[in-house]
């Protein structure tokens, strides 16, 4: 009975200086007006890969992870940044001064995201929820990184040019001239 | 004999005590250094690349928080020292909370299917489809992992996360955005077409 009763006044102790994480209550948006035309879309993969060996003496063990994953990103031209004097109008000629293309979205559907590989030998941990999501964070920085490397820019510059030729076609004009004005405009 | 027998006791019970305490301080105080892991170098592959025409008119950026709780089932008994932890835990048996900023965006899509456009010398007709979500947008950068404790699958993280998306989906829906992004689609077809014309634009063209 002595022993149950310094058990607990020690648990007590432990309790009353325990500090529980608080929720943040979230309420906080935003609206925003504006004029993206998506050009173009590319689907990309890539693997994560990790291999946490063990770096101290008491660690004992290692950890490996595969995670693959992939992106949706869109590319295209910031409209809302055409000023006036951009769209000239004479007779049946037009002149338009075309915001250069930029990344409009960028997403990583949770569906779209799987551990393919993971092994854990010795004393190691399984790898947490919390260090899949840094591992992740990681992989999305490569990828934007990566993304500089690849046509989507000049391809979104590209079929912006061409959608907006036809959109003036249709409305009548027979000469359309669209020049590239540049601009930062990267999200 | 005996009493070196139990002496061996004594020494394997101390040593393993000794390992034990070790093992959770260790926890305690090292854990963290897993923030520092980084991943290897991989090459990003091109799955696809498509022609699209999307209009966005409306960005909506919002913070969602999704707390997933499992307490025990039985009853927590305070003469069994073993389940005294759980007095410790509020009888949690493993938590996760999310912290998921995203954005849902609203627009046009346009293919050859669903707009068009007619013109006389002083009238522009547009065809366009009615203005609705194009994309909720989640990816791991805008994602938080506030708290984490017990056991938790990718499958379980992953409804939770697909569960915030619909959230923020539901958020933007209360907003009736979609009003708004169809008054901001006539602006924009407006402030890129030629002024001196009447323009005349209307939706759900199938």
């Amino acid at each position: 009975m002595k022993s149950i009763l310094i058990h607990l006044v020690i648990v007590f102790l432990i309790m009353s200086c325990s500090q529980e994480k608080e929720i943040r209550n979230v309420d906080i948006y935003e609206i925003k007006n504006i004029g993206d035309l998506s050009t173009t879309e590319y689907t990309v993969g890539k693997i994560i890969k990790l291999n946490d060996e063990a770096n101290e003496w008491y660690e004992y063990g290692e950890r490996k992870i595969l995670i693959s994953c992939k992106a949706k990103i869109k590319a295209g031209v910031n409209l809302s940044l055409l000023e006036e004097g951009d769209i000239v109008v004479s007779g049946k000629k037009i002149v338009i001064h075309l915001p250069t293309a930029a990344i409009t979205s960028f997403e990583m559907n949770p569906n779209d995201i799987h551990t393919e590989m993971e092994s854990i030998s010795g004393f190691r941990d399984k790898f947490t929820q919390t260090e899949k999501n840094l591992f992740l964070k990681q992989g999305e920085v490569a990828i934007r990184k990566d993304l500089r490397q690849t046509g989507i820019i000049k391809d979104a510059n590209d079929n912006a040019g061409s959608f907006i030729k036809e959109f003036y076609r249709n409305l009548g004009f027979e000469e359309i001239i669209v020049i590239p004005k540049n601009v930062e405009n990267e999200k | 004999m005996k009493s070196e027998l139990f002496r061996l006791l004594k020494n394997i019970i101390a040593i393993g005590t000794i390992i034990i305490v070790g093992y959770y301080a260790y926890n305690y105080f090292f854990k963290e250094a897993s923030n520092e892991l980084t991943i290897d170098k991989s090459p990003m592959h091109i799955e696809s690349i498509k022609a699209i025409a999307e209009i966005a008119t409306i960005s909506y950026k919002d913070e969602v928080v999704m707390d997933s709780i499992e307490f025990y089932r039985s009853e927590k008994s305070v003469y069994d020292p073993r389940e005294w932890i759980r007095i410790y835990d509020r009888n949690i048996k493993r938590r996760i909370t999310l912290i998921v900023k995203g954005e849902v965006k609203y627009g046009i899509n346009l293919n050859d299917e669903n707009y068009s456009i007619r013109s006389n010398t002083d009238t522009i007709w547009l065809y366009l489809p009615t203005p609705g979500i194009l994309d909720v947008l989640v990816s791991p950068s805008r994602t938080e992992i506030f708290q984490e404790s017990g056991i938790w699958t990718d499958t379980e993280r992953k409804k939770i996360e697909l569960l915030a998306k619909q959230k923020l989906k539901r958020n933007a829906k209360k907003l009736n955005l979609g009003k708004k992004a169809k008054v901001n689609v006539i602006r924009f077809f407006k402030s890129i077409i030629d002024d001196r014309k009447v323009v005349i634009i209307t939706f759900n063209h199938d």
